[in-house]
């Protein structure tokens, strides 16, 4: 093994012992109990060993072995090396994880068989914090479709409370159809203030395999907000039909792995904030009219920034009734600057950020610092030092790197 | 005072996650998350310059672009990072230890192989962010 490679744990290690003993005196500080550290170390260790970017890439000569660790995280992008060699050492630390994790598990929640545990070790990780709060955990069956829930939950926060009953799902769900609901804002531009709850059947299998965030969210929210009830239930179920048929062999057959459920946590994770995001967008868009409906809010859950606004507008009127010159000014002035809102000075510059953006959309990433970068006419030196990389999946550090690259530009 | 641009690792990445969840179950604090997203950037910064010692030449025939941009901020090098959670965020703009970096570079090469003793890697598009060395290496060489 490369010492570029085989130095990816060790510094991890040392990063992660650092930075929480470090901390140790700022959960002091607050009050908090050391044990929410060691629980934090826990989780970030648990994720750090999940990704897979500190194991040994598979060596390309040799041939291949079949895997033999079936419990942790493939990266979705990795599936096109797999089978992966799973390297001894690495494995060793790998179980030695798993019964630190085990055992954090048994202290949260009743006793699992072992095999099935195994199986659903991840699931549960990521659901520990969940856990913490609903400490009785009937049955295993319920963990996805609780997950579900919960997550459904999240992307309509107001509406936590119609949402708390866990569907207890049949042996054989996988291929059930189940109904989901899903809560939307009162119609756009109707007098109702009150929110909608829509219900739709959607393959069980759907739910567990978490294609649901994906499949509701965008534009065909924000279309079916514009719509009656009945309207958006069937237009929804036609959108969720239509997906899941394209996607049914694939997807099906994905779902049985419980790899995949871990592997899609983060962009469920980003998905999620993204609706939370557009929820609190149509709810500011109902406020005022519609017309901030694409202004994504990143700063936080709920915060009404509408209310600012509303008395903005208040003022304004206030100062109409006062006086009616002013009052023609600020029009004017109104209808310039959302003139050169449309159409900014350096609307061209942000379309070749754009550009650049999906253009430097790789996984493959090194993070560094340089020391030195020389060109000569169509030569690049590039020195870099204190490096991090991320190569088709696998992590690897660097002390120092020294690259060779032509431009033809 | 260290460069944030290695929260957009493996390693920052899943620390931003399972801070992000203790803030979410009310564990801990936003400002206590940030804290230990500070202090991480300084366990990296100097475990990097301390503990790492390989050496790797990679070659490139093409580079696709190369920008060198004073950014916004020396977090992500002028890129949004993948995970831009609102309580580091926000806390980052008003913490004191935020810094700016002077010049980032970024590449966007193709084809690139990497070399330690033999061949480690090879991939067919590569991102690289880099903050200029110069500033941490004088504050490194004084602890050590």
């Amino acid at each position: 093994m490369s010492l570029s490679q085989s130095s990816v744990m060790k510094l991890y290690q040392s990063v992660i012992e650092d930075t929480i003993n470090s901390s140790r005196e700022f959960f002091a500080e607050e009050g908090i109990d050391d044990q929410i550290l060691m629980e934090l170390r826990q989780s970030w260790e648990s994720k750090v060993m999940a990704s897979k970017a500190v194991d040994a890439p598979p060596p390309q000569e040799i041939t291949q072995l079949p895997k033999t660790v079936t419990s942790t995280v493939v990266k979705q992008t990795k599936s096109q090396y797999a089978p992966t060699i799973v390297n001894n050492s690495v494995h060793q630390l790998k179980m030695v994880q798993q019964q630190k994790i085990q055992q954090q598990q048994q202290q949260h929640q009743q006793p699992l068989q072992p095999q099935q545990q195994q199986l659903q070790q991840q699931q549960q990780l990521q659901q520990q914090q969940q856990l913490q709060q609903q400490q009785q955990l009937p049955q295993q069956q319920q963990l996805p479709q609780k997950q579900q829930q919960l997550q459904l939950q999240q992307k309509q926060p107001q509406q936590q409370q119609q949402q708390q009953n866990t569907i207890v799902l049949p042996a054989d769900y996988a291929n059930k159809y189940v109904p989901i609901q899903i809560t939307l804002p009162a119609q756009t531009g109707s007098q109702e203030t009150g929110s909608r709850v829509l219900s739709i059947q959607v393959p069980s299998s759907a739910i567990q395999g978490n294609m649901l965030q994906s499949i509701l969210s965008g534009p065909v929210i924000t279309n079916s907000m514009a719509m009656t009830t009945p309207l958006a239930t069937s237009f929804l179920q036609q959108h969720v039909n239509s997906v899941l048929a394209a996607q049914s062999i694939s997807s099906v057959q994905n779902v049985v792995q419980p790899e995949f459920l871990s592997d899609v946590r983060n962009t469920q994770q980003q998905q999620q904030q993204q609706l939370q995001q557009n929820n609190q967008a149509f709810i500011s868009g109902n406020v005022t009219g519609g017309v901030k409906r694409t202004i994504a809010q990143i700063d936080g859950a709920n915060d009404s920034s509408t209310s600012d606004d509303d008395d903005d507008d208040d003022d304004d009127l206030d100062d109409d009734i006062g006086d009616n010159d002013d009052d023609d000014d600020e029009d004017d002035d109104k209808d310039q600057n959302s003139a050169s809102d449309a159409e900014p000075l350096n609307s061209g510059d942000d379309v070749s950020d754009i550009d650049n953006g999906e253009l430097f959309e790789t996984e493959n990433v090194i993070v560094c610092q340089y020391d030195k970068i020389t060109r000569s006419r169509n030569k690049w030196k590039l020195y870099f030092k204190d490096g991090i990389m991320s190569l088709n999946g696998y992590d690897y550090v660097f002390q120092k790197a020294t690259g060779d690259a032509e431009c033809y530009n | 005072m260290s460069y944030q641009l290695y929260r957009n690792t493996t390693l920052g990445n899943t620390l931003q996650e399972s801070i992000d969840e203790m803030i979410q179950y009310g564990q801990i604090t936003p400002a206590l998350g940030m804290k230990i997203l500070l202090q991480f950037d300084k366990s990296v910064n100097n475990s990097l310059a301390t503990r790492v010692k390989s050496k790797i030449t990679f070659k490139a025939p093409q580079i696709i672009t190369s920008r060198n941009n004073a950014p916004i901020s020396n977090y992500g090098g002028g890129f949004r990072c993948k995970s831009e959670y609102p309580w580091c965020i926000i806390e980052a703009g008003k913490m004191d230890t935020y810094r700016f970096c002077d010049n980032v570079w970024t590449f966007m090469l193709s084809d690139v192989e990497f070399k330690e003793t033999q061949e480690i890697a090879k991939v067919e598009k590569l991102k690289i962010v880099a903050c200029d060395g110069k500033s941490v290496t004088d504050e490194n060489s004084k602890k050590n």
